[in-house]
């Protein structure tokens, strides 16, 4: 298994409260890994040291080294707009932006440089095809986001993400506001984005890291206690409190 | 203690409560009617003197007033006739109304009886140019205690008869009268403004006043294009450098300035926004005039008292409404915009300027419209630079603008000078409305986009 994102011993710091203690993971290429554990474990805050958006906060402290294919990405000599491009983020509530679909999809590839509106036609299709949205929305592309259904906003906001071409796409608990059949949509998505992109998901919902991740680790107290393959995970815990959570038992 | 709420006890005792109620109001609704018959206005022509009371209001025919020139009968205007039998009329449904149990309608009835005397008041006030077309400059009214209780008891007896349907529909009621006070006003002074404008425009002839090119009140010659051009020059040109600047401190302060800056720098705007606008004319007058007088390709060419420090004036004085209206639209554009537009890799820049700035735009409009509403009707800092001759607007001439002329003529204008005055008002205001409603239109735009 070729490593796509490499952590090692992250500390980070929200002014005096550490929310991350040690981490240290090696995340594989083209698959999808689960990030699981209770709110305030820091499993969205170790999600976005991935693409630093983290630097916005306020009285934000890191240590450690995060690599992407061995480049770091803390080192100041890194362009974090190029960083973001290649690290796609999807947030918890669908925040399509205040415009048509197209301009929504094609946001992103216009603030990096592509003007050539034939060009901007076919990404704007790939994108919708790749987040399996475009049969359902090719006849209102010219209608606001803002009037589609919270499923169908939700993976207009993936295919934005897909717009910018990234390698990896990081999600932040992208159904947990979304009905069953939406949820269910993305979750097939998500089973054909691995063979292109190295997909992370952070979830609240076990079943969900056991239904679409590779792989899975366990959140607690800002600690990985537990980092494997998900079935090895829901099936055989090495660790107590792995087996407690998974169970239903705490958290 | 019971806490049944239907004891026959507890209804006996509300029973009786709003029988007070219902008692007081039909005596203070009485009392309303005698204040017909009573002293109600006292008119001082020059040295005549006539007090008379509603009834006679709406049964005489007018007063006869002799003036230094001329004399004639002046007569007193339906719509004042109306409102005083209005007047006794209202209270007396209130009370017949009261009877039938029907107290909400005999509250409004009440209210609309202690309205009457206010109708009066501005009715009565045409009387007042009459004279002055007689040429009689001393006229005084004054509205005696009858018309004032009129007022007070009107609303004193319409809570009474509210309150008998118990507390709840009392305070919905003071809520509602309230809200009639505030549009009521905006209703009457519309009327108003209409009433006192229109007579001039028949006199002179709508094109000859909005279109002509001269206004020299002293040969009676009205036309009001310099002022309404003048006006307009000056708005938009307000307008073009308060807006840029304006958005762009809103930016500053809403997405970029350290907090601490911010804290700084906010309540200056706050200030500017407090500041009396004769200050700004003082500043204008001291600073602005003589620095356009002295500056160097400008020299010999302008006196500094000019249609560009207007502009310079009213883009300060715009600027405060156009920052805090924008800023707090930026500040109301979610996070979650923010946070999406740069983790697909924008920079903050065009966050801001893609994202942010186009999904508060309704907002930022609806600044933008305040600030014209606030450059057209401000007079008194237009008054200190604009050099006040009615030019055709050039930006380094003298001009005078919609407010400068009513401001600077009211005090000595009469007949149809004074009316022409009136007239320039409701100019005034038409521009005002049509800025307003489209102020509204656009805001309403804004909603029904996001909810599209």
């Amino acid at each position: 298994m070729e490593t796509k994102i490499s952590i090692q011993d992250l500390n980070l710091f929200y002014g005096d409260f550490q929310a991350l203690k040690g981490i240290g993971m090696e995340i594989p290429k083209n698959k999808v890994t689960a990030f699981i554990g209770p709110s305030g474990c820091g499993k969205s805050t170790c999600l976005k040291t991935i693409n630093r958006m983290n630097d916005m906060v306020e009285n934000c402290k890191i240590t450690g080294k995060v690599t992407i294919d061995g480049e770091d990405i803390y080192d100041p000599r890194t362009d974090v707009t190029l960083l973001r491009k290649r690290a796609g983020m999807v947030f918890q509530k669908p925040n399509p932006f205040p415009m048509t679909l197209y301009d929504n999809i094609a946001y992103g590839p216009r603030v990096h440089g592509i003007k050539n509106k034939q060009k901007l036609d076919e990404i704007v299709e790939q994108s919708l095809r790749s987040a399996a949205l475009w049969d359902e929305v090719k006849d209102r592309l010219k209608k606001s986001a803002l009037g589609l259904s919270g499923g169908q906003q939700q993976r207009l906001c993936i295919a934005r993400a897909l717009a910018v071409e990234p390698d990896i796409l990081l999600m932040d608990e992208p159904t947990s506001a979304l009905d069953p059949i939406s949820t269910l949509k993305i979750e097939d998505l998500m089973d054909d984005l691995r063979a292109k992109y190295t997909v992370i998901i952070v979830t609240h919902n076990m079943q969900q890291a056991a239904r679409i991740a590779d792989r899975t680790a366990f959140f607690l107290l800002g600690e990985i206690v537990e980092y494997t393959d998900t079935l090895s995970m829901f099936n055989n815990p090495k660790d107590e409190r792995t087996e407690r959570y998974i169970t239903g038992r705490f958290g | 203690m019971s806490i049944a709420m239907n004891s026959a006890e507890n209804a006996l005792k509300i029973q009786k409560k709003n029988n007070v109620k219902k008692g007081l109001a039909i005596v203070l609704g009485l009392i309303s009617v005698l204040a017909f018959f009573l002293p109600y206005i006292q008119f001082v022509f020059k040295n005549t003197t006539y007090v008379v009371s509603a009834f006679q209001l709406a049964t005489i025919r007018g007063f006869r007033v002799h003036g230094p020139a001329l004399s004639g009968l002046v007569t007193i205007p339906f719509l004042t006739r109306i409102s005083v039998v209005a007047g006794v009329l209202l209270p007396i449904a209130g009370i017949v109304l009261l009877f039938l149990k029907r107290p909400v309608m005999a509250g409004t009835a009440f209210v609309l009886s202690g309205i009457t005397p206010l109708i009066v008041l501005i009715t009565t006030s045409s009387i007042q140019t009459a004279v002055t077309q007689l040429n009689i400059s001393k006229i005084s009214i004054a509205y005696l205690w009858p018309s004032i209780y009129m007022l007070a008891g009107g609303i004193v007896c319409a809570i009474l008869s509210i309150w008998t349907q118990g507390t709840e529909k009392l305070a919905e009621s003071i809520f509602l009268v309230f809200s009639c006070v505030s549009v009521g006003s905006v209703i009457l002074i519309t009327v108003y403004i209409f009433a006192a404008g229109s007579p001039a425009i028949l006199q002179i002839g709508l094109g000859q006043f909005l279109f002509g090119r001269t206004w020299n009140a002293e040969a009676g010659v009205f036309g009001i294009l310099p002022l309404i051009l003048s006006s307009i020059a000056g708005t938009v040109g307000a307008i073009l450098l308060g807006v840029p600047v304006g958005i762009l401190t809103a930016v500053f302060l809403a997405e970029t300035a350290k907090p601490r800056l911010a804290r700084l720098v906010h309540p200056a705007i706050e200030l500017l926004a407090g500041i009396p606008s004769v200050i700004y004319g003082f500043f204008g007058m001291l600073v602005i005039v003589p620095a356009i007088r002295s500056f160097p390709p400008f020299r010999n060419h302008t006196i500094g008292d000019s249609l560009l420090a207007s502009i310079l004036i009213l883009a300060i004085m715009v600027l405060p409404t156009i920052v805090s209206v924008t800023e707090t639209s930026l500040k109301a554009v979610p996070q979650a915009y923010r946070e999406a537009s740069l983790a697909l890799g924008a920079t903050p820049t065009a966050t801001i300027f893609k994202v942010s700035i186009p999904a508060a735009k309704s907002g930022i409009l609806a600044g933008v419209i305040l600030g014209v509403g606030r450059a057209i009707g401000e007079t008194m800092a237009v008054i200190m630079v604009a050099g006040n001759v009615a030019n055709m607007p050039s930006i380094l001439g003298t001009v005078r603008l919609l407010t400068t002329g009513i401001a600077m003529e009211m005090s000595y204008a009469s007949g149809l000078h004074r009316q022409a005055l009136f007239t320039i008002g409701l100019v005034l205001f038409v521009f005002i409305m049509i800025v307003n409603i489209s102020f509204t239109y656009i805001s309403k735009k804004g909603v029904q986009m996001d909810a599209e």
